[in-house]
Protein backbone atom coordinates (compact mmCIF):
# COMPACT_ATOMS: atom_id res chain seq x y z
CA UNK A 1 0.00 0.00 0.00
CA UNK A 2 1.59 3.32 -1.05
CA UNK A 3 0.69 6.97 -0.90
CA UNK A 4 0.73 8.42 -4.59
CA UNK A 5 3.65 10.72 -3.16
CA UNK A 6 5.65 7.91 -2.50
CA UNK A 7 4.59 6.37 -6.15
CA UNK A 8 5.86 9.13 -7.41
CA UNK A 9 9.06 8.43 -4.87
CA UNK A 10 9.28 4.57 -6.01
CA UNK A 11 8.92 5.46 -9.92
CA UNK A 12 11.76 8.00 -9.37
CA UNK A 13 13.77 5.18 -7.37
CA UNK A 14 14.02 2.84 -9.63
CA UNK A 15 14.65 5.45 -12.79
CA UNK A 16 17.69 5.86 -11.06
CA UNK A 17 18.31 9.77 -11.02
CA UNK A 18 21.51 11.49 -11.21
CA UNK A 19 20.11 14.49 -9.90
CA UNK A 20 17.46 15.79 -7.85
CA UNK A 21 17.22 19.51 -6.63
CA UNK A 22 14.27 20.06 -4.27
CA UNK A 23 12.22 22.21 -2.11
CA UNK A 24 9.24 20.88 -0.25
CA UNK A 25 5.54 22.41 -0.59
CA UNK A 26 2.27 21.02 0.49
CA UNK A 27 0.79 18.43 -0.20
CA UNK A 28 4.15 17.39 -2.47
CA UNK A 29 6.50 17.43 1.04
CA UNK A 30 6.36 13.82 1.59
CA UNK A 31 7.78 12.71 -1.81
CA UNK A 32 11.05 14.81 -0.78
CA UNK A 33 10.86 13.37 2.72
CA UNK A 34 10.44 9.80 1.42
CA UNK A 35 13.67 10.23 -0.81
CA UNK A 36 15.42 11.80 1.89
CA UNK A 37 15.29 9.16 4.55
CA UNK A 38 16.39 6.54 1.47
CA UNK A 39 19.17 8.32 1.00
CA UNK A 40 20.27 8.58 4.95
CA UNK A 41 19.73 4.92 5.51
CA UNK A 42 21.89 4.32 1.62
CA UNK A 43 19.10 2.77 -0.13
CA UNK A 44 18.97 5.22 -2.85
CA UNK A 45 21.96 7.27 -4.57
CA UNK A 46 21.63 10.60 -5.92
CA UNK A 47 22.90 14.19 -5.72
CA UNK A 48 20.18 15.72 -3.41
CA UNK A 49 20.33 19.15 -3.46
CA UNK A 50 17.39 21.10 -0.77
CA UNK A 51 17.70 24.71 -2.56
CA UNK A 52 16.29 28.26 -1.32
CA UNK A 53 13.49 28.60 -3.61
CA UNK A 54 11.52 26.61 -6.62
CA UNK A 55 13.23 28.81 -9.24
CA UNK A 56 16.40 28.04 -7.81
CA UNK A 57 15.32 24.02 -8.34
CA UNK A 58 14.02 24.42 -11.82
CA UNK A 59 17.00 26.39 -12.71
CA UNK A 60 19.39 23.67 -11.18
CA UNK A 61 17.87 21.04 -12.73
CA UNK A 62 18.13 22.60 -16.11
CA UNK A 63 21.59 23.02 -15.68
CA UNK A 64 21.96 19.46 -14.66
CA UNK A 65 19.94 18.08 -17.55
CA UNK A 66 21.93 20.07 -20.13
CA UNK A 67 25.18 18.43 -19.06
CA UNK A 68 23.10 14.89 -19.53
CA UNK A 69 22.86 13.61 -16.19
CA UNK A 70 18.86 12.49 -15.25
CA UNK A 71 17.00 14.77 -13.40
CA UNK A 72 13.78 14.64 -11.27
CA UNK A 73 11.90 17.04 -9.18
CA UNK A 74 8.75 17.61 -8.00
CA UNK A 75 6.50 20.47 -6.50
CA UNK A 76 2.88 21.78 -6.51
CA UNK A 77 0.47 24.99 -6.61
CA UNK A 78 2.63 27.93 -5.80
CA UNK A 79 5.80 26.17 -6.03
CA UNK A 80 5.23 25.41 -9.99
CA UNK A 81 3.89 29.07 -10.34
CA UNK A 82 7.38 30.03 -8.59
CA UNK A 83 9.30 27.84 -11.56
CA UNK A 84 6.73 29.04 -14.05
CA UNK A 85 9.12 31.65 -15.33
CA UNK A 86 12.12 28.33 -16.56
CA UNK A 87 9.34 26.02 -17.70
CA UNK A 88 9.56 27.49 -21.26
CA UNK A 89 13.12 27.53 -20.79
CA UNK A 90 13.80 23.94 -20.14
CA UNK A 91 11.18 23.26 -23.22
CA UNK A 92 13.60 25.40 -25.24
CA UNK A 93 16.69 24.06 -24.10
CA UNK A 94 15.78 20.59 -25.00
CA UNK A 95 16.20 19.19 -21.76
CA UNK A 96 14.30 15.75 -20.58
CA UNK A 97 13.51 16.91 -17.26
CA UNK A 98 10.95 15.12 -15.33
CA UNK A 99 8.66 16.74 -12.70
CA UNK A 100 5.67 15.56 -10.90
CA UNK A 101 3.58 18.12 -9.97
CA UNK A 102 0.70 17.85 -6.78
CA UNK A 103 -2.00 20.09 -8.32
CA UNK A 104 -3.41 22.02 -5.66
CA UNK A 105 -5.67 25.47 -5.75
CA UNK A 106 -3.89 28.76 -6.45
CA UNK A 107 -4.07 31.74 -4.17
CA UNK A 108 -5.80 33.63 -3.21
CA UNK A 109 -7.84 32.88 -1.00
CA UNK A 110 -5.19 30.17 -0.23
CA UNK A 111 -5.99 26.51 -0.12
CA UNK A 112 -4.83 23.47 -0.13
CA UNK A 113 -7.27 20.98 -2.36
CA UNK A 114 -6.74 19.96 -5.70
CA UNK A 115 -7.50 22.09 -8.22
CA UNK A 116 -6.09 21.76 -11.79
CA UNK A 117 -5.33 25.69 -12.60
CA UNK A 118 -1.34 25.21 -11.59
CA UNK A 119 -0.88 22.78 -14.03
CA UNK A 120 -3.30 23.48 -16.68
CA UNK A 121 -1.92 27.13 -16.33
CA UNK A 122 1.70 25.31 -17.88
CA UNK A 123 -0.13 23.90 -20.38
CA UNK A 124 1.33 25.99 -23.49
CA UNK A 125 5.11 25.93 -22.52
CA UNK A 126 6.13 22.87 -24.23
CA UNK A 127 5.96 20.18 -21.35
CA UNK A 128 4.32 16.90 -21.84
CA UNK A 129 1.51 16.26 -19.76
CA UNK A 130 0.68 13.11 -17.66
CA UNK A 131 -2.22 12.99 -15.43
CA UNK A 132 -2.80 10.10 -13.10
CA UNK A 133 -6.12 9.00 -11.74
CA UNK A 134 -4.69 6.26 -9.66
CA UNK A 135 -1.20 5.83 -7.36
CA UNK A 136 -0.59 2.77 -10.07
CA UNK A 137 -0.75 5.26 -12.93
CA UNK A 138 1.60 7.64 -11.28
CA UNK A 139 4.07 5.23 -10.50
CA UNK A 140 3.80 4.01 -14.12
CA UNK A 141 3.58 7.29 -15.76
CA UNK A 142 6.95 8.18 -14.33
CA UNK A 143 8.80 5.17 -15.73
CA UNK A 144 6.96 6.11 -18.94
CA UNK A 145 8.01 10.27 -18.47
CA UNK A 146 11.09 9.56 -18.31
CA UNK A 147 11.26 6.94 -21.39
CA UNK A 148 9.37 9.39 -23.80
CA UNK A 149 11.55 12.66 -22.59
CA UNK A 150 14.75 10.83 -22.81
CA UNK A 151 13.94 10.43 -26.70
CA UNK A 152 15.90 11.84 -29.75
CA UNK A 153 12.73 12.54 -31.67
CA UNK A 154 11.18 14.38 -28.14
CA UNK A 155 13.98 15.95 -26.12
CA UNK A 156 11.13 17.76 -23.74
CA UNK A 157 10.33 18.47 -20.14
CA UNK A 158 7.47 16.50 -19.03
CA UNK A 159 5.20 16.84 -15.99
CA UNK A 160 3.58 14.15 -13.91
CA UNK A 161 0.34 15.32 -12.49
CA UNK A 162 -1.61 14.08 -8.95
CA UNK A 163 -4.25 15.33 -7.59
CA UNK A 164 -3.26 16.33 -4.02
CA UNK A 165 -4.98 15.02 -0.83
CA UNK A 166 -7.10 12.93 -2.91
CA UNK A 167 -4.38 10.63 -4.40
CA UNK A 168 -1.38 12.18 -3.03
CA UNK A 169 -2.03 10.71 0.97
CA UNK A 170 -4.37 8.38 -0.11
CA UNK A 171 -3.00 4.52 0.52
CA UNK A 172 -3.70 1.94 -2.40
CA UNK A 173 -2.61 -1.22 -3.73
CA UNK A 174 0.67 -0.34 -5.87
CA UNK A 175 2.39 -3.02 -7.60
CA UNK A 176 6.47 -2.11 -7.85
CA UNK A 177 8.33 -2.95 -10.88
CA UNK A 178 11.27 -4.99 -10.25
CA UNK A 179 14.31 -3.11 -10.83
CA UNK A 180 15.44 -5.33 -13.35
CA UNK A 181 13.06 -5.06 -16.06
CA UNK A 182 12.93 -1.11 -15.25
CA UNK A 183 16.33 -1.14 -16.62
CA UNK A 184 15.49 -2.99 -19.72
CA UNK A 185 12.57 -0.61 -20.30
CA UNK A 186 14.67 2.70 -19.21
CA UNK A 187 18.36 2.24 -19.63
CA UNK A 188 20.90 4.77 -18.81
CA UNK A 189 20.56 8.18 -19.99
CA UNK A 190 22.60 8.70 -23.01
CA UNK A 191 23.35 12.53 -24.11
CA UNK A 192 23.71 12.62 -27.47
CA UNK A 193 25.38 15.97 -28.40
CA UNK A 194 28.13 16.07 -25.26
CA UNK A 195 30.28 19.27 -24.16
CA UNK A 196 32.80 17.45 -25.29
CA UNK A 197 35.48 19.73 -27.32
CA UNK A 198 35.14 22.65 -25.11
CA UNK A 199 33.34 25.10 -22.32
CA UNK A 200 30.30 25.51 -24.03
CA UNK A 201 27.79 28.29 -22.71
CA UNK A 202 23.81 27.04 -23.54
CA UNK A 203 21.50 29.20 -23.81
CA UNK A 204 22.64 32.28 -25.96
CA UNK A 205 21.48 36.44 -24.84
CA UNK A 206 19.43 37.11 -27.56
CA UNK A 207 18.68 35.74 -31.08
CA UNK A 208 16.09 37.66 -33.38
CA UNK A 209 12.74 36.12 -34.66
CA UNK A 210 13.99 34.03 -37.73
CA UNK A 211 15.96 31.93 -35.15
CA UNK A 212 13.93 32.21 -31.94
CA UNK A 213 10.87 31.06 -34.45
CA UNK A 214 13.26 27.60 -35.39
CA UNK A 215 13.99 26.75 -32.24
CA UNK A 216 10.20 27.11 -30.77
CA UNK A 217 8.61 25.48 -34.04
CA UNK A 218 11.57 22.55 -32.85
CA UNK A 219 9.78 22.27 -30.02
CA UNK A 220 6.06 22.57 -31.24
CA UNK A 221 7.39 19.58 -34.00
CA UNK A 222 8.75 17.70 -31.09
CA UNK A 223 5.66 17.51 -29.31
CA UNK A 224 4.01 16.32 -32.15
CA UNK A 225 6.75 13.50 -32.36
CA UNK A 226 6.22 12.57 -29.01
CA UNK A 227 2.51 11.32 -29.61
CA UNK A 228 4.13 8.34 -31.93
CA UNK A 229 6.79 8.16 -28.83
CA UNK A 230 3.84 7.99 -26.30
CA UNK A 231 2.45 5.46 -27.99
CA UNK A 232 5.01 2.83 -27.86
CA UNK A 233 6.66 3.57 -24.62
CA UNK A 234 2.63 2.57 -23.72
CA UNK A 235 3.26 -0.43 -25.94
CA UNK A 236 6.10 -1.77 -24.43
CA UNK A 237 5.23 -1.02 -20.88
CA UNK A 238 2.43 -3.12 -21.32
CA UNK A 239 5.01 -5.72 -23.08
CA UNK A 240 7.32 -5.36 -19.99
CA UNK A 241 4.96 -4.92 -17.04
CA UNK A 242 2.01 -6.08 -18.01
CA UNK A 243 -0.47 -2.82 -17.11
CA UNK A 244 -1.65 -0.78 -20.07
CA UNK A 245 -1.96 2.78 -20.54
CA UNK A 246 -3.77 4.82 -23.08
CA UNK A 247 -4.14 7.88 -24.15
CA UNK A 248 -7.48 8.11 -23.56
CA UNK A 249 -9.41 5.39 -21.27
CA UNK A 250 -12.93 4.27 -22.30
CA UNK A 251 -15.41 3.39 -19.71
CA UNK A 252 -18.65 2.20 -20.31
CA UNK A 253 -18.01 3.66 -23.61
CA UNK A 254 -20.53 1.40 -25.64
CA UNK A 255 -23.75 2.90 -26.45
CA UNK A 256 -23.28 5.52 -24.37
CA UNK A 257 -25.07 8.38 -25.80
CA UNK A 258 -24.47 10.72 -22.93
CA UNK A 259 -20.34 11.27 -22.22
CA UNK A 260 -18.59 12.78 -19.49
CA UNK A 261 -14.39 13.54 -20.36
CA UNK A 262 -12.72 13.75 -16.98
CA UNK A 263 -8.69 14.15 -15.93
CA UNK A 264 -6.95 13.00 -13.06
CA UNK A 265 -8.64 11.56 -9.72
CA UNK A 266 -12.00 12.95 -9.87
CA UNK A 267 -12.28 10.10 -12.43
CA UNK A 268 -12.28 6.98 -9.76
CA UNK A 269 -15.70 9.13 -8.51
CA UNK A 270 -16.95 9.76 -11.99
CA UNK A 271 -16.54 6.10 -12.61
CA UNK A 272 -19.18 5.07 -9.52
CA UNK A 273 -21.40 7.83 -11.06
CA UNK A 274 -21.74 6.22 -14.65
CA UNK A 275 -21.74 2.67 -12.91
CA UNK A 276 -24.66 3.17 -10.46
CA UNK A 277 -26.66 5.53 -13.64
CA UNK A 278 -25.87 2.35 -15.94
CA UNK A 279 -27.35 0.11 -13.56
CA UNK A 280 -30.63 2.43 -13.43
CA UNK A 281 -30.66 2.25 -17.49
CA UNK A 282 -29.07 5.26 -18.49
CA UNK A 283 -26.79 5.24 -21.29
CA UNK A 284 -23.87 7.07 -19.63
CA UNK A 285 -20.18 7.20 -20.44
CA UNK A 286 -16.66 8.15 -19.51
CA UNK A 287 -13.66 8.97 -21.45
CA UNK A 288 -10.28 9.86 -19.37
CA UNK A 289 -7.72 11.59 -20.74
CA UNK A 290 -4.11 10.96 -19.73
CA UNK A 291 -2.33 12.82 -21.30
CA UNK A 292 -3.08 16.65 -22.26
CA UNK A 293 0.02 17.87 -24.34
CA UNK A 294 0.62 16.62 -26.26
CA UNK A 295 -3.71 16.87 -26.96
CA UNK A 296 -4.89 13.31 -28.63
CA UNK A 297 -7.59 15.43 -30.44
CA UNK A 298 -8.12 13.08 -33.51
CA UNK A 299 -8.74 9.84 -31.04
CA UNK A 300 -10.94 11.84 -28.71
CA UNK A 301 -13.04 12.98 -31.63
CA UNK A 302 -13.16 9.51 -32.89
CA UNK A 303 -14.47 8.48 -29.33
CA UNK A 304 -16.83 11.64 -28.77
CA UNK A 305 -18.25 12.27 -32.04
CA UNK A 306 -20.39 8.52 -31.23
CA UNK A 307 -22.14 10.80 -28.38
CA UNK A 308 -25.43 12.73 -28.14
CA UNK A 309 -24.01 14.88 -25.80
CA UNK A 310 -20.81 15.27 -24.10
CA UNK A 311 -20.00 17.12 -20.72
CA UNK A 312 -15.99 18.17 -20.09
CA UNK A 313 -15.63 18.35 -16.47
CA UNK A 314 -13.50 21.19 -15.82
CA UNK A 315 -11.79 20.93 -12.02
CA UNK A 316 -10.29 24.28 -12.91
CA UNK A 317 -11.47 27.84 -14.05
CA UNK A 318 -10.30 30.39 -16.70
CA UNK A 319 -12.03 33.38 -15.86
CA UNK A 320 -14.67 35.41 -17.97
CA UNK A 321 -13.70 32.27 -19.85
CA UNK A 322 -14.54 28.91 -18.00
CA UNK A 323 -13.21 25.53 -17.76
CA UNK A 324 -9.73 25.00 -19.44
CA UNK A 325 -9.95 21.80 -20.97
CA UNK A 326 -13.15 22.75 -22.69
CA UNK A 327 -12.14 24.45 -25.97
CA UNK A 328 -9.93 21.72 -26.34
CA UNK A 329 -12.04 19.28 -26.41
CA UNK A 330 -14.64 21.38 -28.61
CA UNK A 331 -12.30 22.17 -30.82
CA UNK A 332 -10.74 18.23 -31.34
CA UNK A 333 -14.42 18.12 -32.00
CA UNK A 334 -14.88 20.66 -34.24
CA UNK A 335 -13.22 18.81 -37.45
CA UNK A 336 -15.33 15.91 -36.91
CA UNK A 337 -18.07 15.37 -38.91
CA UNK A 338 -20.96 14.05 -36.29
CA UNK A 339 -20.69 17.30 -33.61
CA UNK A 340 -22.65 16.88 -30.53
CA UNK A 341 -23.37 19.90 -28.02
CA UNK A 342 -20.54 19.99 -25.32
CA UNK A 343 -21.25 21.30 -22.18
CA UNK A 344 -18.53 22.44 -19.55
CA UNK A 345 -18.99 21.42 -15.83
CA UNK A 346 -16.73 23.51 -13.59
CA UNK A 347 -16.79 21.76 -10.10
CA UNK A 348 -14.96 20.18 -7.55
CA UNK A 349 -12.27 23.63 -7.25
CA UNK A 350 -9.98 23.46 -4.42
CA UNK A 351 -10.51 19.95 -2.98
CA UNK A 352 -14.46 20.66 -2.97
CA UNK A 353 -16.47 17.52 -2.79
CA UNK A 354 -18.05 16.18 -5.58
CA UNK A 355 -21.49 14.02 -4.24
CA UNK A 356 -23.04 11.30 -6.51
CA UNK A 357 -25.96 14.07 -6.92
CA UNK A 358 -23.44 16.46 -9.25
CA UNK A 359 -22.84 13.51 -11.75
CA UNK A 360 -26.66 12.86 -11.73
CA UNK A 361 -27.29 16.77 -12.35
CA UNK A 362 -24.57 16.15 -14.95
CA UNK A 363 -25.84 13.68 -17.18
CA UNK A 364 -29.34 15.31 -16.81
CA UNK A 365 -27.99 18.53 -18.00
CA UNK A 366 -26.49 16.49 -21.10
CA UNK A 367 -29.88 15.74 -21.95
CA UNK A 368 -31.23 19.04 -22.00
CA UNK A 369 -28.05 19.89 -24.45
CA UNK A 370 -28.82 17.35 -26.74
CA UNK A 371 -32.71 18.24 -26.74
CA UNK A 372 -31.67 22.28 -27.31
CA UNK A 373 -28.58 21.08 -29.79
CA UNK A 374 -26.42 23.74 -27.85
CA UNK A 375 -24.04 23.00 -25.21
CA UNK A 376 -23.05 25.57 -22.51
CA UNK A 377 -20.55 26.43 -19.52
CA UNK A 378 -21.79 26.36 -16.02
CA UNK A 379 -20.08 26.68 -12.58
CA UNK A 380 -22.17 23.71 -9.92
CA UNK A 381 -23.30 25.37 -6.98
CA UNK A 382 -25.36 23.01 -4.55
CA UNK A 383 -27.30 23.82 -1.45
CA UNK A 384 -24.81 22.34 0.55
CA UNK A 385 -22.19 24.40 -1.15
CA UNK A 386 -23.96 27.62 -0.43
CA UNK A 387 -24.82 27.26 3.01
CA UNK A 388 -21.59 26.35 3.97
CA UNK A 389 -20.65 30.15 2.22
CA UNK A 390 -23.47 31.12 3.74
CA UNK A 391 -22.58 30.69 7.22
CA UNK A 392 -19.10 31.44 6.67
CA UNK A 393 -19.63 34.73 5.60
CA UNK A 394 -21.84 35.60 8.50
CA UNK A 395 -19.28 34.97 10.93
CA UNK A 396 -17.07 37.09 9.28
CA UNK A 397 -19.06 40.16 8.79
CA UNK A 398 -21.60 39.54 11.56
CA UNK A 399 -24.66 39.32 9.55
CA UNK A 400 -26.72 37.57 6.86
CA UNK A 401 -25.44 38.23 3.18
CA UNK A 402 -27.93 37.70 0.53
CA UNK A 403 -26.11 35.19 -2.35
CA UNK A 404 -28.86 35.04 -4.58
CA UNK B 1 5.13 35.58 -51.25
CA UNK B 2 6.80 32.57 -52.31
CA UNK B 3 6.05 29.52 -50.13
CA UNK B 4 8.88 28.00 -48.98
CA UNK B 5 9.39 24.13 -47.87
CA UNK B 6 8.30 23.53 -44.16
CA UNK B 7 11.58 23.01 -41.96
CA UNK B 8 11.53 19.56 -40.84
CA UNK B 9 12.04 18.12 -37.18
CA UNK B 10 16.19 17.98 -36.87
CA UNK B 11 16.49 16.46 -33.83
CA UNK B 12 18.40 13.97 -35.51
CA UNK B 13 20.40 15.50 -37.58
CA UNK B 14 22.18 17.45 -34.06
CA UNK B 15 20.29 20.91 -33.33
CA UNK B 16 17.94 19.50 -30.64
CA UNK B 17 19.45 21.61 -28.15
CA UNK B 18 20.81 25.48 -27.84
CA UNK B 19 24.66 25.01 -27.84
CA UNK B 20 26.95 27.83 -28.04
CA UNK B 21 30.10 28.58 -26.82
CA UNK B 22 30.01 31.97 -24.97
CA UNK B 23 26.52 33.73 -25.22
CA UNK B 24 25.68 34.75 -28.95
CA UNK B 25 28.57 34.94 -31.65
CA UNK B 26 26.64 36.92 -34.17
CA UNK B 27 25.04 39.29 -31.41
CA UNK B 28 27.09 42.38 -30.45
CA UNK B 29 26.05 42.22 -26.97
CA UNK B 30 29.29 44.81 -26.42
CA UNK B 31 26.85 47.66 -27.54
CA UNK B 32 24.75 47.07 -24.50
CA UNK B 33 27.61 48.64 -22.29
CA UNK B 34 27.45 51.41 -20.49
CA UNK B 35 30.79 50.21 -17.74
CA UNK B 36 33.72 50.02 -19.82
CA UNK B 37 36.81 47.45 -17.91
CA UNK B 38 39.77 47.23 -19.16
CA UNK B 39 43.18 45.65 -18.09
CA UNK B 40 46.02 47.65 -17.07
CA UNK B 41 48.88 44.67 -17.50
CA UNK B 42 51.61 46.26 -15.55
CA UNK B 43 49.49 45.31 -12.24
CA UNK B 44 47.98 42.00 -13.78
CA UNK B 45 49.38 38.78 -12.05
CA UNK B 46 47.91 36.41 -14.52
CA UNK B 47 45.60 34.85 -11.66
CA UNK B 48 42.76 34.09 -14.26
CA UNK B 49 39.97 35.00 -11.52
CA UNK B 50 38.65 38.30 -14.38
CA UNK B 51 38.52 34.73 -16.75
CA UNK B 52 36.28 32.63 -14.50
CA UNK B 53 34.44 35.51 -13.41
CA UNK B 54 32.83 36.34 -16.94
CA UNK B 55 29.76 35.33 -17.28
CA UNK B 56 29.74 35.84 -21.03
CA UNK B 57 32.90 34.13 -21.70
CA UNK B 58 34.34 37.56 -23.23
CA UNK B 59 38.01 37.21 -21.72
CA UNK B 60 40.71 35.31 -23.63
CA UNK B 61 44.53 34.90 -23.21
CA UNK B 62 47.50 36.02 -25.30
CA UNK B 63 50.37 34.94 -24.07
CA UNK B 64 49.24 34.16 -20.93
CA UNK B 65 47.32 37.94 -20.49
CA UNK B 66 43.49 38.11 -19.95
CA UNK B 67 42.29 40.31 -23.23
CA UNK B 68 38.45 41.54 -22.97
CA UNK B 69 36.70 40.62 -26.12
CA UNK B 70 34.62 44.13 -26.15
CA UNK B 71 32.05 43.05 -28.91
CA UNK B 72 30.44 40.55 -25.87
CA UNK B 73 31.41 42.83 -23.09
CA UNK B 74 28.42 43.39 -21.81
CA UNK B 75 29.63 45.55 -18.97
CA UNK B 76 28.62 44.02 -16.36
CA UNK B 77 32.07 44.57 -14.07
CA UNK B 78 32.22 41.50 -12.46
CA UNK B 79 36.13 41.14 -13.48
CA UNK B 80 36.52 44.34 -12.19
CA UNK B 81 35.10 43.28 -8.45
CA UNK B 82 36.58 40.25 -7.93
CA UNK B 83 40.28 41.29 -9.63
CA UNK B 84 42.54 40.89 -6.16
CA UNK B 85 45.09 43.31 -7.64
CA UNK B 86 42.79 45.85 -8.64
CA UNK B 87 44.75 45.55 -12.21
CA UNK B 88 40.85 46.92 -14.21
CA UNK B 89 40.00 49.93 -14.25
CA UNK B 90 36.24 51.02 -15.11
CA UNK B 91 35.12 54.15 -16.81
CA UNK B 92 31.82 55.20 -18.62
CA UNK B 93 31.34 53.90 -21.98
CA UNK B 94 32.58 56.99 -24.49
CA UNK B 95 34.21 58.86 -22.09
CA UNK B 96 37.74 56.83 -21.97
CA UNK B 97 40.59 59.56 -22.02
Amino acid sequence: MLTANKAVAWGARLAKPDFVPNFPITPQTEIIEVMADWLADGQMKTKFIPMESEHSVLSAAIAGSAIGSRVFTATSSQGLMLMSELLPIASGLRTPIVMANVSRGLAAPIVLGVDHNDILAMRDFGWVQFHCETCQEVLDSMLIAFKVSENDNVMLPSLVNLDGFVLSFTREPVEIPDPKSVSKFLPERKMPYPFSRQPMAIHPAVLEGEMYTFYRNQVHLAMQNSVAVIEAAFKDFAKTFGRHHVFCEEFMLKGADYVLVTIGSITTQAKAAVRELRKRGRKVGLVKLRVVRPFPAKLLAKLLSRAKAVGVLDRNISPGEGGILYPEVVSALYASKKRPPVCCFITGLGGKEVPFEEFEYMFEALKTAQKKGQGWTELIETEHDKKIVKSMLKEALGHEVKLD
Amino acid sequence: MKRVKKTKYVGKAGIPMILVPGGSIKKNTGSWRVWKPSIDLEKCKRCRQCFLACPEGAITYDKGYPVIDYDHCKGCLLCYEVCPFKAINKEREGEEA
